[in-house]
Parts: C-alpha cells; sequence; structure tokens
C-alpha cells in the first residue's frame, strides 16, 4: 500500500471532468481553467510517477468474476498519460479561446460548453485509466470510455445533422468492435482462469486460441486506430471542433488503438499469424490513408487521412516487431502526437481567421501570421522527418527495423516516408506559401491563445530532433513494457553512409519527386479516390444500415398487417412446439386409453354433452343463441363435476355459470342490437384455415393432457394428509378446509382477483361512459 | 375413461380457440371462458383419486383413493373457476369499453383505424429520421474539387 | 433455519403490499397523501424484500408455512437467491414509476392501488414455494396489469389492452393445465416435492408439461414468435404503466422460466436447450431488427424488450451455473434498463437527455453502465455451451445482435434528443416538472454504480444459479 501515489494521475485525470463540470455549473467561463489545471496536475504527477519508477495497484474489484482494479505505471503508461495529459493541456489552453469563438458562430450560449470540457476531460482521465490498467476487463471499460467521449465530442454540433451521422458512425465502428475485445478478453479468460495481462503473458501459449482471441483484440486497436478498412469514420469524425480532432488524433482515441496493442503485445507477439497481420494492415492503412491524404482539399481531412497512414506505420512496426520495431513504434507515437497536435490547430486557427477550410481557396498566409507558419512549419518538418526534428528519428528508426526484415520492406518504408512528405508539404504550402487564396481576404486577428499552443508543440518538435534523450527513454520504457525485455534503439544522427540514412535520403528525393510530377497525375489520382467511395468500405458502412432501416420498416410492417393481434401466431408455435417434445421423446407406453368402470356412463355421457355444447358454440351465429350454449355448455360441465365426486365445485359452477351469462346479456343489451346483428350476420372468414388453427391447438391440449393423465397417478399424495388433517381444522368438508384454511393464501388470492376486477371495471364503465 | 376425458378437454379447449380466433370481440370473451373451462375440468380430472365427495363422514377406510375424490384438485378447481370468471367480466367490461370508443365489436375494424392512425403518425413524423448517413458531404467535396 | 424473525421478514414482504392495496382501492388515488402512503408502503416492502436479500445471498432459504401447518399441507412461502434477486428489482422498478407518477401527479383514481395490488402478486409469486399459489399470485398480478394497461394515453388504444388481456389470458389457461398435470403426476404442489418427484416420469408426457409451461411463460416473456401483442401495449401507453409491464411483469416470464424449467424440470430444459437457444436467438435478432427503424421511442423500446428477453433465454439454454447466473443477471440489468428508460422517454427538459443516454448505453452494453455486465455474462455463457462450433454460432449471433442493439439505441437516442424539432418548438420550451425528472436521473446513477460496484448483483445472481443447479 506504499505505492498509492500510482494512483495519483489516475485520480487528477479522472477527477478532471467532474470538477470542472462542477466549476462551469457554478460559472460556465470556469470549466475550462479548471479542467486546465487538473490537466496540468495529472500532467505533473505522471512526470513525477514516472520519475518515481513506477508501480503496481492491484485490488479485488469483482471478486466473483476474477476481475481486478490492477492498474500500473508502468513505461507505456507513462508514455501514454503524459501524451494523454500533456497534449490534453494544451488543446484545452486552445479551446478555452476556441470554443467561445465557436458556440459564438453557432449561436449556442456558452453554458453549452461545459459540456465540451466535461468530455474532452472525461476522454483524457479514460486515456490515463486506459494507459494503467492491467486487466483486460478494466481496460475494456476505459476503452468503452473513451468512445462514449468522442461519441459526444464529435457530436457536439449535434444541430448539425453530418455531426449527428458522424458521431454515430464513430460509434457503431468503435464500440462494436470494443464487443470483439470483450470476447477476445472472456476467451483468455475461460482458458486461462485470469484477465490480468502480465499474468496472460507468462500463461499463454502460441496456438488457435491466441491467434483467434489474439486477432479479436487486435481488430478492436485496429478500429479504434483507424487501420483500413476500419478507417472510414475518423475522416468523418472532424465533424467535431478542431480541439478535439487535435486531441483525438494525437493523444486520445487513435492512440488507445496502439496503446492497447502495444499493452497486450507480450501475448500477441507469440503468434506470427497477429504479427503478419499487423503488417498487412499497417500496410494497408499506409497506402489508403498517404494516397488519400494526397487527393484531399479540406486542411481537417488531409490531416486525417495522414493520421491513418501515420498509425499505419506504427501497426506496422509492431507487426515487424524485433526491439526497433516495438520501441521504434512508441517513438512514432510520440513523434506523431506533437507534430500531428500542432497541425490540427494550426488549421482550426487559419480557419478561424479566414473562415475558409480548403487548401484551394488558402494560400500565402506567412505574411498575415508568421509566428503560426513557423511554428506549423516545425511541426510539419516533423513528420516530413527533415533532420533537427525529433521526425527524422522516428524514421531513422522505422527503417532501422525495416531493414531487419529484408530489402523489400526497407523499399516499401522509403516510398511511404516519402508519401508523407509529399503531402505534408501540400499542406503546410497550400497555406502559408504561394499567392494569398481567394479566402483569405478575412481580416480577424488571431488570438495568442490559439496560437501559443503551436508554438509550444512545434518548439518541442525541434527540441526533440536535438535533444532527443528524455523521448528516447520514453519509448524506450514503453517498448520495455511492450517488448516484455529491454529495448535500447539509441536514434542520433550519423554522418555517413549508413543505410538508414541512404533511405532517407532516397525518401527525400522520391518526395520531391511526387511534389513535383503531382499536377500532371492530380486528376487520375482523384478518380482512384473517387472510385473508393463508390466502393469503398465507408460505401458498405452506409448500405448496410440503410439496408438495416428499410429491412426493419419492412419486417414491420409485415408484422403489423399479419401478425399483430392475431392470435393464431402464437397458438401455431405453441402446438408445433409440444408436437416436437412430445415426438422426439419415446412414447412408448406413455398413453393409455383407461378402463371405463360400470356406472361410469352418465359421467361420459356429461362429457360428450359438454363438448358438443362447446362445439356448437363455433357454429352460433345470433349472440343471444351465443350466450344459451354458453351457459348449456357450462352447466353441462357442474354435472360433470358432481360426477367426478365434487359437488362443491359443481355448486359454485353453476352459480359463476349464471351469473356470467346474466353479465354477458347485460354486455349484449349495453351493445346496439343493429351492431349485434350486423356483426352476427358477417361470413365466417376464412373458416378452414381457422378451423385447421383450432384443430392443431385441441392436438397440443390432447397432447399435454393425455400425457399427464395416463401417467399414474402419483403414490405419496399431499392430498391424502390434507384429508386426514381436515378434522383438525374443524371442518367436515375436505374442500372448505383446504380453502378456507390449508390453503387460505389462494383463497385470499382469488379474492383479491375479484377486488381487482371490481376495481378495473368500475374504472372502465367509468371512463368508457364518459365519451 | 381417460382417453374420453383428454377428448373432451380438447375438444372444449379447440372450440375456445375456434372462438378465439373470430373478428367479433364477443365471441373472443366467449372462446376465453371455453379455454378456462377446459382447463377447470382438466384440474378435475387430474384428481389422484375418484369417488363420493371429499366430506366426513367418510366412508369404510375413506382416506385412501378407492372411496373418495381427491378434494385439492376441487379446492384448485373452485379458485381457478373463480378467477377465470372474474377475468371474464373484466374483459367483458374491456369489450363495452372498446365499443363505446369505436361503435363496434369487430377487431378487425378497430384494428383497421388504428392501422390508418400508425400510419399517419408515421408519416408525420418521418422528417426526424435524417439520422441515416447519406454518405454525401465526402462527394460532394470530390466534385467541387474537381472542377 | 426457520428462524421467526425471518419468517416475519418474508411476511411483511407479502403482506405491506397485499393490506396497502386492499386499504389503497377504497381511497382516492388522486390525493397526494394516498399517493404518499402507497410510496411509503412499498418503500416498507422494499426495505424488507432487501433485508431478505441480505439474508439469502449466502445461498441460505427463509422459509414460513401459512397457518402454521406442516411443510406440504399448508402453502409455502419460501425466499431464496433467486426469488429475492426478482422480488428486490421488480418492486425496486415499480416503486420508482409510482414516484414518477405521484411526482408528477396521479391522474387516476385507482392508479396506486393497481400499483400496489400488482406489487403484492409479484412479491406473493416471487416468494411462493407452491405452484398453484404462483398461479394465484400470477393471477393477481397479471390483473392489476390487464386494468393497468387499458389506461392509454389516447382512449382509441385500448385494442391493445383486450388483445394483451386475451393472449396473457390464454397463457394463464395454458399455465394453470401445466400445474394441474405436476400435480397429477407428482401428487405435490410444493415446488421442492414436484423437482424430487418428477424424475422417474415417463419423459413423452413431462416434455409436453414443460412445452406448455415454457410457451406460456415465453408469453409473458414476449419471446419471439409469442411477442406480437407487446409492442401495441407499450406504445401508447403511459410511461410509469409502459415501465412496470416492461420491467416489473415481464420478470415473471425470466423468473418463471429459470424457476419451472432450471429448477423443476432441469431434464426437459436440457433436452430442448437447442429449442430454446435458437428461439432466443431469433428473438435476439428479430427484436433487434424490428427496432431499428421505428420512430416511436416506446415502440423501440417494446422491440428492444424482446431482443432482450432472447438474450434470457439464449443463457437459460446454455444452462449450468454459468447459463442461469447469466440469465439472472440479464434479467435483473434488461429491468432496470426498461424501467429508467420507459420513464425518461415520458419526460423533457434537462437531465432527462442524459438519463435516457445511460440507459441506451446500458442497453448497448456499454460501460461502465450496468448493461455491459449482462453482456459479459451473455459471452461469458455462450462460450462456455458445449461444443466450439455451437460456441462460435452462439458468440456470433450474440455479438450480432449486440451490434443491432448500437444501431437502435443510438438512432432514436439522436433523433429524440439530438435532432432540432422543426415543428414543436414550443413544446421543448416546456420542459416537465423537476421532480420526476430527478426520479429518471437516480435511476440512471443506480445503473451507473451497479456497473461501477457490481459485486452485490453478482453474487446474488451467482448464488440465485447455485441454488437452481443444486435444486429448487
Amino acid at each position: 500500500m506504499t505505492t498509492l501515489w500510482v494512483l495519483l494521475p489516475l485520480l487528477a485525470a479522472l477527477l478532471a471532468a467532474p470538477a470542472s463540470a462542477l466549476a462551469g455549473y457554478l460559472r460556465p467561463s470556469l470549466a475550462a481553467p479548471v479542467g486546465a489545471t487538473l490537466a496540468a496536475l495529472a500532467f505533473g504527477a505522471s512526470l513525477w510517477g514516472w520519475g518515481m519508477g513506477g508501480g503496481v495497484i492491484d485490488v479485488a474489484w469483482a471478486p466473483t468474476w476474477e476481475i481486478r482494479f490492477a492498474v500500473a505505471f508502468d513505461g507505456l503508461a507513462a508514455l501514454y498519460a503524459l501524451l494523454a495529459t500533456g497534449i490534453g493541456f494544451a488543446v484545452l489552453v486552445y479551446s478555452s479561446r476556441y470554443l467561445p469563438l465557436h458556440l459564438g458562430h453557432e449561436g449556442r450560449p456558452e453554458s453549452d460548453g461545459v459540456g465540451f470540457y466535461f468530455f474532452i476531460l472525461l476522454f483524457m482521465g479514460s486515456m490515463v485509466g486506459l494507459a494503467m490498467a492491467q486487466d483486460l476487463i478494466l481496460i475494456f471499460v476505459f476503452w468503452d470510455l473513451t468512445a462514449i467521449a468522442s461519441y459526444y465530442l464529435i457530436g457536439f454540433d449535434r444541430h448539425d445533422p453530418d455531426a449527428r451521422a458522424s458521431a454515430l458512425m464513430a460509434l457503431l465502428v468503435t464500440g462494436v468492435t470494443a464487443v470483439l475485445l470483450l470476447i477476445g478478453a472472456l476467451m483468455l479468460h475461460a482458458a486461462y482462469g485470469t484477465f490480468s495481462v502480465p499474468e496472460l503473458a507468462r500463461m499463454v501459449e502460441p496456438g488457435p486460441l491466441l491467434t483467434v482471441s489474439g486477432l479479436l483484440i487486435a481488430v478492436a486497436g485496429l478500429a479504434k486506430s483507424a487501420q483500413a478498412p476500419l478507417h472510414f469514420w475518423l475522416p468523418r469524425a472532424m465533424a467535431a471542433p478542431t480541439p478535439v480532432s487535435a486531441y483525438l488524433h494525437s493523444a486520445a482515441m487513435v492512440a488507445a488503438g496502439v496503446l492497447l496493442i502495444g499493452r497486450v503485445y507480450p501475448l500477441l507477439q507469440k503468434s506470427e499469424v497477429l504479427l503478419d497481420s499487423f503488417l498487412l494492415f499497417g500496410a494497408a492503412s499506409v497506402i489508403v490513408g498517404g494516397f488519400l491524404a494526397l487527393t484531399r482539399d479540406v486542411l481537417k481531412q488531409l490531416l486525417a487521412y495522414s493520421t491513418i497512414s501515420q498509425y499505419g506505420y506504427v501497426v506496422y512496426m509492431f507487426g515487424l516487431g524485433g526491439k526497433y520495431g516495438v520501441a521504434g513504434a512508441s517513438f512514432y507515437v510520440i513523434a506523431h502526437a506533437l507534430s500531428k497536435s500542432a497541425l490540427f490547430l494550426t488549421a482550426g486557427a487559419v480557419t478561424e481567421a479566414t473562415g475558409e477550410d480548403r487548401l484551394s481557396r488558402l494560400g500565402g498566409l506567412r505574411k498575415r501570421m508568421p509566428v503560426l507558419a513557423a511554428a506549423s512549419g516545425a511541426a510539419a518538418a516533423g513528420l516530413g522527418a527533415v533532420p533537427l526534428t525529433i521526425g527524422f528519428f522516428k524514421d531513422e528508426l522505422l527503417f532501422g527495423a525495416a531493414l531487419e526484415r529484408g530489402p523489400a520492406l526497407a523499399a516499401l518504408a522509403v516510398l511511404w516516408a516519402a508519401l508523407t512528405l509529399a503531402y505534408i508539404w501540400r499542406f503546410w504550402s497550400g497555406i502559408f506559401l504561394g499567392a494569398p487564396g481567394e479566402g483569405t481576404h478575412g481580416e480577424r486577428q488571431l488570438p495568442a491563445a490559439l496560437v501559443a499552443p503551436v508554438v509550444v508543440l512545434g518548439a518541442l518538435v525541434l527540441v526533440g530532433g536535438i535533444l532527443v534523450g528524455p523521448f528516447e527513454a520514453l519509448a524506450e520504457a514503453a517498448g520495455k513494457a511492450s517488448f516484455a525485455s529491454p529495448t535500447p534503439v539509441e536514434p542520433a544522427y550519423h554522418l555517413d553512409a549508413r543505410p538508414e540514412n541512404l533511405m532517407a535520403l532516397a525518401a527525400y528525393g522520391l518526395g520531391a519527386l511526387i511534389v513535383l510530377s503531382w499536377p500532371a497525375w492530380s486528376r487520375s489520382a482523384l478518380g482512384v479516390s473517387r472510385l473508393g467511395e463508390r466502393v469503398g468500405p465507408e460505401r458498405i458502412y452506409d448500405l448496410t444500415l440503410r439496408g438495416l432501416n428499410r429491412l426493419s420498416d419492412w419486417a414491420h410492417w409485415a408484422e403489423v398487417r399479419d401478425l399483430r393481434s392475431r392470435v393464431a401466431a402464437i397458438l401455431l408455435p405453441a402446438g408445433v412446439l409440444v408436437g416436437a417434445g412430445v415426438l422426439a421423446t419415446p412414447s412408448a407406453g406413455a398413453y393409455r386409453v383407461g378402463e371405463l368402470r360400470a356406472g361410469e356412463a352418465p359421467l361420459l355421457l356429461a362429457l360428450a354433452a359438454a363438448a358438443v355444447a362447446s362445439l356448437a358454440a363455433t357454429r352460433t351465429r345470433p349472440h343471444v343463441t351465443l350466450a344459451l350454449v354458453l351457459s348449456g355448455a357450462g352447466f353441462m360441465l357442474a354435472v360433470v363435476y358432481a360426477f367426478f365426486g365434487a359437488p362443491d365445485v359443481a355448486l359454485v359452477a353453476v352459480l359463476v355459470e349464471t351469473i356470467l351469462t346474466l353479465l354477458f346479456v347485460a354486455t349484449l343489451k349495453l351493445i346496439p342490437y343493429e351492431v349485434l346483428h350486423r356483426q352476427a350476420e358477417l361470413p365466417l372468414q376464412r373458416p378452414r384455415r381457422k378451423a385447421l388453427i383450432s384443430l392443431v391447438a385441441a392436438a397440443f391440449a390432447f397432447a399435454v393432457v393425455w400425457g399427464a393423465l395416463s401417467q399414474p397417478a402419483a403414490e405419496e399424495s399431499v392430498a391424502r394428509k390434507l384429508l386426514r388433517l381436515t378434522p383438525e381444522a374443524h371442518a367436515k368438508d375436505a374442500v372448505t378446509a383446504i380453502l378456507a384454511d390449508f390453503r387460505g393464501l389462494d383463497t385470499l388470492g382469488e379474492i383479491t382477483v375479484v377486488a381487482l376486477v371490481l376495481l378495473g371495471v368500475a374504472t372502465l364503465l367509468g371512463r368508457g361512459g364518459t365519451r | 375413461m381417460i382417453l374420453a376425458v383428454s377428448l373432451a378437454i380438447s375438444a372444449i379447449f379447440g372450440s375456445g380457440v375456434f372462438l378465439l380466433l373470430q373478428r367479433d370481440l364477443l365471441r373472443v370473451v366467449v372462446g376465453i371462458v371455453f379455454v378456462s373451462n377446459s382447463a377447470i375440468l382438466f384440474i378435475i380430472a387430474a384428481g389422484l383419486s375418484r369417488g363420493d365427495a371429499p366430506i366426513y363422514p367418510l366412508p369404510e377406510g375413506g382416506l385412501l383413493d378407492a372411496g373418495t375424490s381427491d378434494p385439492l384438485v376441487q379446492a384448485m378447481a373452485l379458485t381457478a373457476i373463480v378467477i377465470s370468471f372474474s377475468t371474464a367480466a373484466l374483459l367483458l367490461g374491456l369489450v363495452y369499453r372498446l365499443y363505446a370508443a369505436h361503435r363496434t365489436v369487430d377487431v378487425e375494424d378497430i384494428s383497421e383505424a388504428e392501422t390508418r392512425e400508425a400510419e399517419a403518425l408515421e408519416r408525420e413524423e418521418e422528417p426526424e429520421r435524417e439520422e441515416e448517413p447519406e454518405g454525401k458531404p465526402a462527394e460532394v467535396e470530390l466534385e467541387e474539387e474537381t472542377r | 433455519m426457520r428462524v421467526p424473525a425471518e419468517s416475519l421478514v418474508l411476511a411483511l414482504a407479502v403482506g405491506i403490499p397485499w393490506a396497502l392495496a386492499a386499504a389503497l382501492s377504497l381511497l382516492d388515488g388522486r390525493k397526494r397523501w394516498v399517493g404518499w402512503v402507497a410510496v411509503a408502503g412499498l418503500g416498507a416492502t422494499l426495505a424488507a424484500l432487501a433485508r431478505l436479500a441480505v439474508l439469502v445471498v449466502g445461498g441460505g432459504r427463509v422459509e414460513m408455512t401459512a397457518g402454521g401447518w406442516p411443510e406440504g399441507v399448508g402453502i409455502t412461502l419460501r425466499a431464496d437467491a433467486l426469488g429475492a434477486t426478482f422480488a428486490l428489482v421488480s418492486v425496486g422498478v415499480i416503486f420508482a414509476s409510482l414516484l414518477y407518477e405521484v411526482l408528477g401527479g396521479v391522474r387516476s383514481r385507482t392508479f396506486p392501488a393497481l400499483v400496489v395490488f400488482m406489487t403484492a402478486g409479484l412479491t406473493g409469486l416471487f416468494l411462493t414455494g407452491d405452484v398453484f399459489n404462483f398461479y394465484v399470485f400470477f393471477e393477481v398480478s397479471m390483473t392489476a396489469a390487464y386494468v393497468l394497461a387499458s389506461y392509454r394515453e389516447q382512449d382509441h388504444q385500448v385494442r391493445a389492452a383486450f388483445i394483451f388481456a386475451v393472449i396473457n389470458l390464454l397463457g394463464s389457461v395454458v399455465f394453470l393445465i401445466g400445474v394441474a398435470a405436476l400435480y397429477h403426476v407428482t401428487g405435490s404442489l410444493d415446488m421442492v416435492t414436484i423437482a424430487e418427484r418428477i424424475d422417474p416420469v415417463q419423459p413423452n408426457s413431462v416434455i409436453a408439461i414443460a412445452a406448455a409451461i415454457f410457451v406460456a411463460f415465453s408469453l409473458k416473456l414476449g419471446l419471439f414468435p409469442f411477442h406480437f401483442w407487446l409492442p401495441a401495449v407499450y406504445v401508447g401507453s403511459h410511461p410509469p404503466v409502459a415501465a412496470i409491464l416492461s420491467g416489473a411483469l415481464a420478470n415473471i416470464g425470466s423468473y418463471g422460466l429459470l424457476r419451472f424449467g432450471g429448477g423443476l424440470l432441469p431434464r426437459e430444459l436440457e433436452f430442448g436447450s437447442a429449442v430454446v437457444v435458437v428461439l432466443g436467438t431469433a428473438s435476439i435478432i428479430y427484436g433487434a431488427l424490428q427496432a431499428i427503424s421505428r420512430r416511436d421511442t416506446s415502440e423501440v423500446l417494446a422491440y428492444s424488450a424482446i431482443g432482450q428477453a432472447g438474450y434470457v433465454l439464449v443463457a437459460l439454454g446454455v444452462g449450468g451455473t454459468v447459463g442461469y447466473a447469466a440469465a439472472v443477471l440479464y434479467a435483473v440489468v434488461n429491468s432496470l434498463n426498461k424501467g429508467l428508460l420507459f420513464l425518461a422517454a415520458g419526460l423533457r427538459g434537462p437531465l432527462v437527455g442524459p438519463a435516457f443516454a445511460v440507459g441506451a448505453f446500458s442497453v448497448a452494453g456499454v460501460p461502465p453502465t450496468a448493461g455491459f455486465l449482462g453482456k459479459v455474462a451473455l459471452f461469458e455463457s455462450g462460450l462456455a455451451s458445449g461444443t466450439v462450433p455451437t460456441s462460435v454460432a452462439l458468440v456470433v449471433l450474440i455479438f450480432l445482435g449486440s451490434a443491432l442493439s448500437f444501431v437502435y439505441s443510438f438512432q432514436i437516442y439522436q433523433s429524440r434528443f439530438w435532432a432540432p424539432k422543426p415543428d414543436d418548438q414550443g413544446d421543448r420550451g416546456k420542459p416537465s416538472p423537476v421532480a420526476p425528472r430527478v426520479v429518471v436521473v437516480l435511476l440512471a446513477a443506480l445503473a451507473l454504480a451497479v456497473g461501477l460496484w457490481p459485486e452485490p448483483l453478482l453474487a446474488l445472481s451467482e448464488t440465485a444459479a447455485d441454488i437452481l443447479v443444486g435444486g429448487p
């Protein structure tokens, strides 16, 4: 318990959301500062926690299910907690200025911002929790918390149909795939009896179980990291306000996916199939994302596809494996987070200042916004892996890891690096260089709070390019947690002709080539991307959703038209069910005809009469006759009861039958004769079908009844006891004794039903009569 | 005897079901009464012994199966009779209420009226259903770009 | 085992609502104080039930025989973890619904009395150990439900109540036949004794009895293909009535299937498990599919209820401790969800949206809401079911159902609470009174609390399952 401080970052991060909401409830303008303060605190606590060397807390949470609240502050947790809280802080500062402007444009009150801060802080808290969680169920809980937070943030502009559809899409894609994570976790638990990741890592053996469960978990991670083919929700998520996008792409939602992969990597890396599938998905995402990023015109769209591609690298590096791959993946996440958040914030600032969000209508802003241009230039250079930025090392590690797996993969890596360079150049130069675009005539000034976070992040990108030590240490610590052994990678500048350097140079050259030749093939690239729109996964999603709605409409219509209020719809399956049961079990000796004792002829006769009377009712048309047949059938039954040695029942049956007939006739009297007559004159509809259904129902009853009666009466019986005890209840009639004493509770219930009916009829008629 | 009782029970049950399938609400009520009757008859028939009424003084060796009818099923049947009678009365009340609301005792007429109303309701609320993503934004963007 | 103080708690749990209902039926429920008396009485019942739950959570039983006769002669009331859990959650939902109605203003003279009558019937049937007594209590609560269901928002919708009554009466009759048949073959009405004596009986006739009982409870539960009456009843019902029907009354079905299937007729249940599972998955898919494109919130919820009932059935079909525990857990969580959602659907104004969202997330099984427990339990039972192919098929189907539940929950949530309403701006302007909204928020908080601290519920459902596996 001495390591309770491990909880400090988590507590600070989780408390931030409610604290900010509370402050915002008191005064809306307080929400942002309180949230930012707590984010800074959580960042500080995370730094401190990392400095203290980590620790573990493991307490029972739901012992019945062996779920534990197990959190650890290891390298991986430190990396993502620092990202979530650090970039979270920057984003909050940015939002404090951005959001009032945004709400102003939308004509919404300032108090609407409170929810925004709540969810973005919830996002941060759940990311920290996810980073620290060691129990698969706990991971699932935090995992879905991030989905909830992102759902509300993407749907923040809820009056906008596009925002709503995008939020739904993000929730469906990430929420439904999260279920796969759960299934994978439960499979592992079923096999190994624990949800704890470290324990599982020790116990799991390669095999089909690991492959399947690992794949399920990996799919959840890949969907969250927006990897092809489940990438389509991410560009749509741009419907969120810009700070959300910045956060979502760099340190939260999308990072959660690779965080999960990093967390369960000790398990996953035991299976070659899984590693190879990472290569596949990663490569597909790099290509799809990078290619589409080249073709986008809307700033945030371009960045969104860039994120898909960049996380493709990370996944790819996990697939490459080895110390370079694993530590490199972590390093890549850091470098990307710093650059990408800065670029998103840039995009938001530019749009805020000019009101324009398309590259084709922007340009030449370097003079108006020199600081922003420089800071975002640094960030872009970082993404493009230019020397003296942190990004250089991320590509160095990528190349190093790829080289370990042979020249083909290395060549691919070069191509992709070139692609990145090309689209990020397009982004930055399109905004800041060239002639002023037609959309840049606005004169709005940029508030400092919108620029400062970009400057800080851009500066960090440069610092990392010179002083790579702390970032390297963080990445190695995270790599160690994933790889389960130390991963020294030593990124550094080497002024020699080693393969990594040559590959970097090749990438720059190729990138320049793509940029220069772009005008020549932009049109065909657009054609290809449009083809992707037509047949791509997003289209499939749309069609599925719409198809489901249509199918649902159709099924509903069919049900309302044909089934609702049809008693037959219930009787038929019931009959079939009983029939199937009877047919499926051995029936030898199950049914007896039963002997006919002397003197039972009257009983038989009465039974026949009751049955015939009931059958007659089906052919009776006029209502009054029906009432007579009803009472006739009832009286016949009373006779039957008498012959069964049940005079009490017979008497009551006569009484009840009489009252019922009277009630029936009274109801007939309340309804005008014409209505009844018209009804009685109506021809029977589909009499054959109804008769058939009745036959099925009768067969159902027959099977149950005959089957039961054919059984010899139970030898031991409570009835005998009751009969013996009757004198003790001070009664002569055993039936009375049972009703009044032994089973008085039943009688009380019966009286209650009568009372209820009286109550009900009184209200029904009272209300019905008022019309 | 067993077969005869079973046949009688299922005949009553079947005719009750046949009435339940009619469009006339009053017939439906009669159907429910018949169906309940069949169950009560079955309860009585399910008695473990059959003979004289279980009233003291019992006949010779009366505690045993041969002489006396099972009192427990009779008590159950009585409870069931009263309950089914009450619920039938409630149904009659509902029928009257339906008649008061719709001026008919025909379930098809009533259901038609309600279906019409439900359809009107769905049409009215149609504009609310924009939740289906139309997949437009991205396409629109492309078209503008190529222009 | 039979300590008088414990029996007293049991007697109170059954007796309080009964006596209270009798008294209330004479009073005008529209008066404030009458409503509060009803609420207080239900609160006392709830407290007694909570005490009972604590008494039985370790696996014990509280028994008492009415009239002081020997067991078997008199009617035995018997509270175990299964019955107490269902009673607690059902009365909890009724309590919340009544509170909601009383705070918002009771509009009908007999509403409180009827609700308390239904509570009496429900506690009785969950806590009785006698099959015929079960039938009687069952009729008490159903009769109250028939009358409640005829309180429609609009007068012309009484047809749904009529169909509801007719079909459920049919179900009751089928159940009654089953009870009489059980008595004939075992010579007893006591559940424990029946379970002991049923084994040597010829399987052919028992399977027919089991099928009849299964049909009867499937009807109550609104399971595909016995559900056609259900959506019409919920649509247009007064919200608290819908909440009670779906959150409390439908529990009769789940409980009955568990008690009679798992406790009394386990052999037959095992024999028919394939059918049960198939019907369950059909229900899941069918209900969810129907729910997707419905515009009316209560209609979505009604179809969702059909789907959720399917989950209970699947868990039941899987059987064993894992399956039964999952069934209990799912039924409880579903009650809570449906109570919350139906009540929230009837309100407007601040805090309603978030409360509804908690319910929607719970239906979709997203943590930290209670619904996620149900989902975990269900997948666990799916994985535990026999052979690999059936496991895979089950898990895939449950997954599919869960995916569909995301779609319908959030489509309706968004169109209800996010999309701007073009026409009735005025309607949006007048939020419901604060007090009912607070009730709904408290229910939502409960759903969250159960999700965050699941242990009590898990322990209860596990104990309930153990009792079923070990005998009734």
